[in-house]
This record gives structure tokens, C-alpha cells and sequence, in this order.
């Protein structure tokens, strides 16, 4: 397992940051993204979807109301938000349906027990705008 | 003539039978808020299970409070979408069961068009153009309404809707759920000035909404200050963060005003019912010399007196329904 670190120090960082790993993206990837209120999973999931080449990446809005929206780019992009639900219900809700079918994006991955294959992204706030960023893949 | 409209989209369960002269006989609404507070929001299994469970019971008790028997019932509608897809199908597949037992119309409605409708249950008559303001746990968009029925949209969030910051500051503070009203009784004489907020700045000359800045910014102000929900200064901080939130909302109202000049300002959806917010619109209408319609508490939040009262006019209009049974719920709005 290989797990590195990147910090960024704004939310334009950021999405550069995310939309250059998703440039290398073959269209299966898990991404499970972990880190409190405010730590920026919506903005790095923005990146991932404009390195995927979606057109418009304003159309990428917290899933927290709707638990999953869906973009279509390069390829179909399934954006989690597990923020309301309780360990049962994500168990119930059959999120791993969408695996092999697109990328899947999920944000509040720590409310899940995956144990397969995914890029694991855990953000901390650091100091002023910074973020810093563990990546294991 | 009697319409009956069925509301699931979320976590109310709401019947509601009005007349074709929009006479509104009933309009009941069972909320879950209950259920689901010691959660800290919405929970998408539970909810559409209780759904299950007391549609039939809310949709017995509209037709008692309207006086009404179901075989006078002439056109049925339902809330197709957008919210929960369980909660949806809930709704949608008893209104389908329904429609094709008493062999009436079905007309399906999208649940924003229906917000931004109920505005003219009380007011038949608005001045158009108008610009509508709708905002709700869910959503935060802005359009433009050149006559009943016609609406563009001119910007919507970019990341969090206006209600779900409130909702996701307010858990994070613990101070329960619904966080809106919750904020809005606990901020009730503090100083909105006391903590700073900067507008979010768009580069483009859009008429979108972000209020992940604001969720950010809070959330440092918490640290900074240590603040939690027994905090002295809690009270001014929750001024100052309803405040910001409001004027963000208006700010894009005023500058969506100068652009497009409309006759009428239309605020609607369940955070309509936020004090501060019904201010500040009112300000801003008196301020541009306009007209302005807020729906009744009722109206504004999620109900099916909105969602009859759009199936009525889309019937008036020449949709005559369909009792095919292949309509599908959707989660997000084609708008």
C-alpha cells in the first residue's frame, strides 16, 4: 500500500490538484474521501470530475441532500454523500451496484467498511486555507 | 371539481384536496422531524418507510377534512421529483394505484416548479415578470418567471444549499435538528456584526449561490472561539451566521433585480419561513419599488396544496394527465 502526502493552499490547489490525478483515471476508480465539515471533499471532488473533463463543474454540488448525484463525462462519474446516514442504512443502500460502472466519487467514506481496491483520501484543515492530504492507493 | 396532490419527496408525508376554484379544503402535512432529530437530519431508509406507513392515513384524513368522499375526487397529483427516490416512489406508486383504481388523471409535478407555485395559491393575480427566490434544506436557486408555468433559471448553489449550512452548523454545534429554526429562535436578539462573514465572490458574472465558504468560515470562528452550545457568546454568533446567510441569498436577488427588471419578487420554499430572510426580502422589494409575495408558513413549507394546485394548472392548460403506469421517480431536477 502506497500512502503519500500533498498540501495545497487554496481551493484552486486543490482542484488542480485532483483534476491532474484524475487525469489518469481508466473509469473504475474508487475514491473514498474522509475529513470533517468544511475540509473540502466537494471542491476535490470538483477537480477529480473536471481532470474526467466534465463541461460544466458547477453542476458538481454536495450530494448531502440527495446521497447520490450523477455526472456524465468522459466517463459516468456516481458522487456520494454519506453525511445523513448510518452505518445500516449505507449497508443497505447498495452504493458497491455502481462499482466497474464509472468512477465513484464518496464523500463520509468513513461511515462504510470497504475493503476492496479504492483511493483512499483522507483531508485535515491545517493552518490559514491550507489542506493537507494523505493519499493511499 | 376536486384535486387531490400527494407530496413524498422528503420527509413529509402531505395530502392535500383543493377545488378548481383553488379552494384549499385540506391541506395536512406529517412531518418526521421528530423521528429523525436524535440524528441530527434525515434519515433516507426511515423516511421512506414511514412513508409507507402513514400515506394512507394522511391521505384519509385530507378527504375528512375537506368533507369529501375519495370517489369525488376528479384529478390526481403527485411530486415526481427531485428528493429521496425511496421517498419518492412511496408517493408516486400509491398515487398510480390510486389513479388507476378510481380511473382519474394523473398529472406529475416537479417539486421546485411546485414551490415556486404555491406563491399563487394566495395570489392569483402576481405582475410578471417575476424573479423567485427558492430556498430549502435541498435547495437554493433563483429564477426568472415571464408567466405562470414559464420559468428560467438564472443560478443555483455551487456546493451547499442554504439550509443545509444552517442544518450542518447547527449539528455540529449540537444544538438538534431542524438547524433553521433552531439558529433562528437561539440568535433572536444577538449582534449580527460581533463575527465576520465575507460574501463569497464570484469571478464569473453569474447569479449562482456557495455557502461552503461560510460553512468553512464558521466552523473556524468555532475553533477560534472556542464556542459550543453553552457559550455566552453563542447568541451573537448565530446572529451573525443567519445574517450572512440571508444576505448572501439577498445580495444575488438584488443584483439578479438590476439585470433583469422585474415587476414582482416572489420568496418561496421552507426556509421562506426564516424571519431575518421575509426582513430583508420586504426591504429589498420597498427598496426597488416592487411587488412581493411570501407564501403562508403552510405554503412554504414541503405540502401537496402546492403540488394540486400546479396539477391544476398544467390541467386548466391542456395536460390532461395519463393513467400509464410507467412514470419514474427522479432524484435531481431536469431545471
Amino acid at each position: 500500500m502506497l500512502k503519500r502526502h500533498f498540501i495545497t493552499r487554496s481551493e484552486k490547489e486543490t482542484i488542480f490538484f485532483a483534476e491532474k490525478m484524475a487525469l489518469e483515471f481508466r473509469g473504475e476508480e474508487i475514491v473514498l474521501l474522509t475529513g470533517g465539515l468544511g475540509a473540502g471533499k466537494t471542491v476535490f471532488a470538483k477537480g477529480i470530475a473536471l481532470g474526467l473533463g466534465l463541461e460544466n463543474i458547477n453542476q458538481v454540488c454536495s450530494p448531502s441532500y440527495t446521497i447520490l448525484n450523477v455526472y456524465k463525462a468522459k466517463y459516468d462519474i456516481y458522487h456520494f454523500d454519506f453525511y445523513r446516514l448510518n452505518r445500516a442504512e449505507t449497508e443497505d443502500l447498495g452504493w458497491e451496484d455502481h462499482i466497474g460502472s464509472g468512477v465513484i466519487l464518496m464523500e463520509w467514506a468513513e461511515k462504510i467498511n470497504y475493503k476492496g481496491r479504492a483511493i483512499r483520501i483522507k483531508i485535515e484543515i491545517g493552518e490559514k486555507e491550507e489542506r493537507i492530504f494523505e493519499i493511499e492507493s | 371539481m376536486n384535486i387531490l396532490g400527494i407530496e413524498t419527496s422528503c420527509d413529509e408525508t402531505a395530502a392535500s384536496v383543493i377545488t378548481d376554484r383553488k379552494r384549499v379544503l385540506s391541506n395536512i402535512v406529517l412531518s418526521q422531524d421528530e423521528i429523525h432529530s436524535p440524528y441530527g437530519g434525515i434519515v433516507p431508509e426511515l423516511a421512506s418507510r414511514n412513508h409507507v406507513i402513514s400515506i394512507n392515513f394522511i391521505l384519509e384524513e385530507s378527504l375528512e377534512r375537506a368533507g369529501i368522499k375519495i370517489k369525488d375526487i376528479d384529478l390526481i397529483s403527485v411530486t415526481q421529483g427531485p428528493g429521496l427516490i425511496g421517498s419518492l416512489l412511496v408517493g408516486l406508486s400509491f398515487a398510480k394505484g390510486l389513479a388507476y383504481t378510481l380511473e382519474k388523471p394523473l398529472i406529475p409535478v416537479d417539486h421546485l416548479e411546485a414551490h415556486i407555485h404555491s406563491a399563487f395559491i394566495e395570489n392569483e393575480d402576481i405582475p410578471f415578470p417575476a424573479l423567485v427566490l427558492l430556498v430549502s434544506g435541498g435547495h437554493t436557486s433563483l429564477y426568472l418567471m415571464r408567466k405562470k408555468l414559464d420559468c428560467k433559471v438564472l443560478g443555483k448553489t455551487r456546493d451547499d444549499a442554504a439550509g443545509e449550512a444552517l442544518d450542518k452548523i447547527a449539528k455540529f454545534l449540537d444544538i438538534g435538528y431542524p438547524g433553521g429554526p433552531l439558529i433562528e429562535k437561539l440568535s433572536l436578539g444577538g449582534n449580527t456584526q460581533e463575527f465576520d462573514f465575507a460574501l463569497p465572490k464570484m469571478t464569473d458574472q453569474s447569479l449562482d449561490f456557495s455557502f461552503s465558504g461560510f460553512k468553512t468560515a464558521a466552523l473556524r470562528h468555532i475553533k477560534k472561539n472556542n464556542l459550543n452550545k453553552k457559550s455566552s457568546r453563542l447568541k451573537d454568533f448565530l446572529a451573525s451566521f443567519e445574517h450572512s446567510v440571508v444576505r448572501a441569498l439577498i445580495s444575488r436577488l438584488k443584483k439578479a433585480a438590476s439585470k433583469h427588471f422585474p415587476e414582482s419578487l416572489i420568496l418561496c420554499g421552507g426556509v421562506a419561513r426564516n424571519k431575518r430572510l421575509r426582513e430583508y426580502f420586504t426591504e429589498l422589494a420597498e427598496e426597488k419599488g416592487l411587488h412581493s409575495f411570501i407564501p403562508s408558513h403552510e405554503f412554504c413549507t414541503d405540502n401537496a396544496a402546492m403540488v394540486a394546485a400546479l396539477a391544476l394548472e398544467k390541467y386548466n392548460k391542456g395536460d390532461k394527465g395519463e393513467l400509464s403506469l410507467d412514470l419514474n421517480a427522479y432524484a435531481r431536477s431536469p431545471h
